[in-house]
């Protein structure tokens, strides 16, 4: 049994053996000459393709009453053409004030770090593609929102919010 | 098994590390995303209402002999749910001044001003409200002089606004 075994996995092995096929795009004979070339190249065509870009931005957050700091920063990976690139930009809903939900007046202010346009290089981060990120660069400076203690008191105890939208633009 | 029990604990410290959360992702099929910031109503230890309230008042008023008012200050500070108000009362059981040496003689007063406030949800820190004690000089008069004295009592609750 075990010399059985023996032959099929060396058959199986001298099969498995790859032997590179060379050939040329316009067959060239080498008679007279001694070297030839064959030129190989990424079809051009397939570039705008194979260019990729994922910003991850964070979730809804929920932040203790009396928070005075909040990360609301994004990453960014990358590959684009050599030239181009990715800008990514934060605007909020209400003029840096988050509002009452439940129709107060009141609204609590904030100071947004991060907001304007951060531009990218064309390659960010380490990835084979949108869906395979291995490493992402951080956007800096980081996106936060910085709540004086002050803008906590005085004001009705409440549900305040604002929306981020991220914008993302590639050049 | 202590093999095992290693790699379960590595498996539940890799778990308990804080990653923040990243909800969306922007691409080429989608160029803008959201993310809303939103305040809860608990302090940071998720479980305290961020609601207070501070009603100061003093401890020990004294009265000089045969004077006909006085007044009694006492701040509040409300921080309250936009639902809520701050109500407050201040009463004596029976508007009588007596004396821990004679039970016959009691001096009766008025008790008036701020003694039933309801406000907020928000009452600014420092607000002042006054009470104010009356004793006409006839109730003077029908006294022996003697040490009277009466306890007010403060009452706070929070009511629906």
């Amino acid at each position: 049994m075990k010399k059985i075994i023996s032959l099929v996995l060396a058959v199986l092995m001298i099969s498995a053996i790859c032997v590179p096929v060379f050939a040329a795009a316009s067959p060239t004979d080498i008679t007279t000459a001694t070297s030839g070339t064959a030129v190989v190249k990424v079809d051009e065509s397939s570039l705008d393709a194979a260019e990729w870009y994922v910003v991850q931005i964070p979730a809804d957050k929920d932040i203790a009453w009396g928070t005075e700091s909040v990360d609301m920063n994004y990453k960014v990976a990358s590959q684009l053409a050599e030239g181009k690139t990715l800008t990514v930009t934060v605007t909020d809903s209400d003029s840096n004030k988050m509002t009452d939900q439940n129709g107060g007046d009141d609204t609590i202010a904030f100071t947004p770090t991060g907001f304007a346009a951060n531009t990218f290089e064309a390659v960010n981060g380490v990835g084979d593609s949108a869906t395979e990120v291995t490493s992402w660069a951080n956007a800096d400076p980081a996106v936060t929102l910085t709540i004086a203690k002050e803008a906590w008191e005085g004001i009705a105890v409440s549900v305040y919010q604002t929306t981020l939208t991220y914008t993302v633009a590639v050049a | 098994m202590k093999k095992l029990l290693s790699i379960v604990l590595a498996i539940a410290m890799v778990f308990s590390l804080s990653v923040m959360a990243f909800a969306d992702e922007l691409n080429t099929g989608k160029t803008s995303g959201e993310a809303v910031v939103k305040t809860s109503t608990l302090k940071e230890d998720g479980h305290t209402s961020a609601e207070n309230y501070t009603v100061t008042y003093p401890a020990e008023t004294t009265i000089a002999w045969e004077k006909e008012s006085t007044d009694i200050e006492y701040t509040v500070q409300a921080q309250l749910t936009w639902d809520h108000q701050l109500k407050l009362d201040v009463a004596s059981a029976d508007n009588k001044m007596s004396s821990d040496n004679q039970d016959d003689y009691t001096l009766d007063y008025t008790l008036t001003g701020d003694t039933s406030i309801q406000d907020g949800p928000v009452i600014a820190e420092g607000t002042t409200k006054t009470l104010n004690i009356g004793i006409p000089a006839e109730n003077w008069a029908k006294v022996p002089v003697d040490e009277y004295k009466d306890t007010l009592t403060f009452t706070s609750q929070l009511v629906s606004a």
